[in-house]
């Protein structure tokens, strides 16, 4: 019996909460209210001036991307399918362009040495953004990957000289941030620019693109992230932030 | 403060490790080498006994009171002599309905200029020695090389008249040294074949020598590279040696005709 009663008053206190919250709550009841006292206040007591009530600021709601206008990230990334035409991977130790020709030279040159091991470096990138709306932001993408491979004696395996081929883009940000909380934002991207092949003593140059299907950072001020997307930035990325 | 410092080491210690690496598959043959080197040196050769062949018959045929059209049917076979003036056209046709023309100038004596249509050329100092001749190849041009030859070539001819199918002596045999210069690698920087016969080359007219073994030392200096590659060769048979033994850099390789 005296749950039941318990009960029931805990239930009829936080009804009568409830309504007052709402009384309160509603505008309409509020600005009567807050017009007649503000009446009371003006027609009545000389003595008492009444100061206007400070506006109602509502409570700073921590968001991270509504409080930082900028963000730097950097990361790396898993080879994607443009990154390996740029690379032109040498699967089978195919030579460069040099050795196009069959001269007596290049035939000879193609027998006496071999390449060796070739290292990757995929993708490195830097990214800055800059918000200029809630859930906008513009900004720029840099990437830089590299391979490196020796080229060598077939008899003495003495270092003739190193291979080195460079990529690196620029590349002109968008991205929408579809979902944001205290400690995690979701986003996509998309971007242009330009991609740079530096191989021994020329360069190509490529307009190129970089997309972020789904990102994915976890934190507020210092955050990292995971990307899946498609272009020069690699397929799978990964890395750390700050906002500020 | 020591938060952010963990963070850059963690990502300093994350760009170090990571990249790939790509093993290519390559199969390390040196003797390939041996062989691109012999190679470039047997058509040099080949080219030279073969013009030298052709120089030694008309050689006989002024030389000797032949009759010039039994002459030329045993031993110009498929070609066409047109002589005049101490200058002879050996013209030869070829499986494409074409003709190599040979040009031989004997107007100044012993030096014979010999050229072909195909730009090769060069300028034959024949002089009689001992049985045979000497021949001194200059401004040797033959394909994208040029260079010189000293050849002492030993020969010697048939003296009976009424047959002149194989008329050349048994043996021709080659000693000297030849020097090309591949222009065509490189202008600047080409590639020098030296090939030295250490041990007379005989020129098989008949299957017997055949069995006879020759020697040669090839010098190849790559100015583009900065190298020398030396191949030693040994082949039995010549111009078309049924057995090659090379060897290269502690590496041997055996090369066999079909």
């Amino acid at each position: 019996m005296r749950r039941f009663v318990i009960c029931a008053v805990a239930l009829f206190m936080a009804i009568g909460v409830v309504s007052a919250q709402e009384m309160i709550t509603r505008d309409d009841i509020k600005s009567s209210v807050t017009a007649y006292a503000w009446q009371q206040y003006e027609v009545g007591n000389d003595a008492f001036v009444a100061t206007p009530e400070p506006p109602v600021v509502p409570p700073q709601v921590d968001i991270p991307c509504v409080n930082y206008k900028n963000f730097i990230q950097v990361g790396m990334g898993l080879p994607s399918l443009v990154q390996a035409l740029l690379f032109d991977f040498y699967i089978d130790g195919e030579p460069l362009s040099i050795y196009d020709e069959p001269t007596l030279s290049n035939r000879l040159a193609e027998e006496r040495y071999y390449w060796g091991k070739e290292r990757l470096v995929s993708a490195i990138n830097l990214e800055y953004g800059y918000k200029v709306k809630d859930g906008l932001s513009l900004g720029a993408k840099l990437y830089a990957g590299f391979t490196t491979r020796s080229r060598r004696h077939v008899i003495t395996d003495e270092l003739l000289y190193r291979d080195y081929l460079v990529v690196a883009s620029a590349i002109f940000n968008v991205r929408f941030d579809w979902l944001r909380r205290e400690w995690v934002t979701m986003y996509s991207s998309i971007g242009v620019g330009a991609v740079a092949r530096i191989v021994y003593d020329y360069n190509e140059i490529y307009p190129m693109y970089d997309a972020t299907f789904v990102g994915l950072g976890v934190g507020r001020r210092f955050y990292g992230y995971v990307e899946i997307g498609s272009g020069i930035s690699g397929s799978l990325r990964a890395g750390l932030g700050v906002r500020f | 403060m020591r938060r952010y410092y963990i963070y850059i080491m963690v990502l300093a210690m994350s760009l170090l490790h990571t990249g790939c690496t790509i093993d290519n598959e390559h199969s390390k043959r040196p003797e390939r080498v041996a062989r691109i080197i012999w190679y470039a040196t047997l058509d040099d050769l080949t080219y030279i006994n073969s013009i030298f062949r052709d120089v030694a018959h008309l050689h006989y045929m002024l030389s000797n009171d032949v009759d010039n059209e039994a002459y030329i049917e045993a031993n110009f076979p498929n070609c066409t002599v047109e002589m005049g003036n101490g200058v002879y056209d050996i013209r030869r046709k070829t499986n494409y309905d074409t003709f190599i023309t040979t040009t031989i100038d004997t107007t100044s004596g012993y030096c014979w200029e010999v050229s072909c249509n195909s730009g090769n050329r060069f300028h034959l100092i024949l002089q009689p020695s001992g049985d045979g001749f000497e021949a001194t190849f200059d401004r040797l041009y033959c394909g994208a090389s040029r260079g010189e030859a000293t050849l002492r070539v030993n020969y010697r001819m048939e003296d009976d008249a009424s047959d002149y199918y194989e008329s050349l002596e048994a043996i021709v045999e080659y000693s000297g040294t030849i020097t090309m210069v591949d222009d065509e690698s490189s202008k600047s920087k080409p590639i020098t074949l030296t090939t030295e016969i250490t041990k007379t080359l005989p020129v098989v007219y008949r299957e017997l020598y055949g069995m006879v073994r020759g020697k040669m030392k090839i010098t190849c200096e790559d100015k583009l590279y900065d190298t020398i590659d030396v191949v030693d060769a040994a082949l039995y048979g010549f111009p078309d040696p049924s057995r090659v033994e090379l060897s290269y850099c502690g590496v041997n390789e055996v090369i066999y005709s079909k």
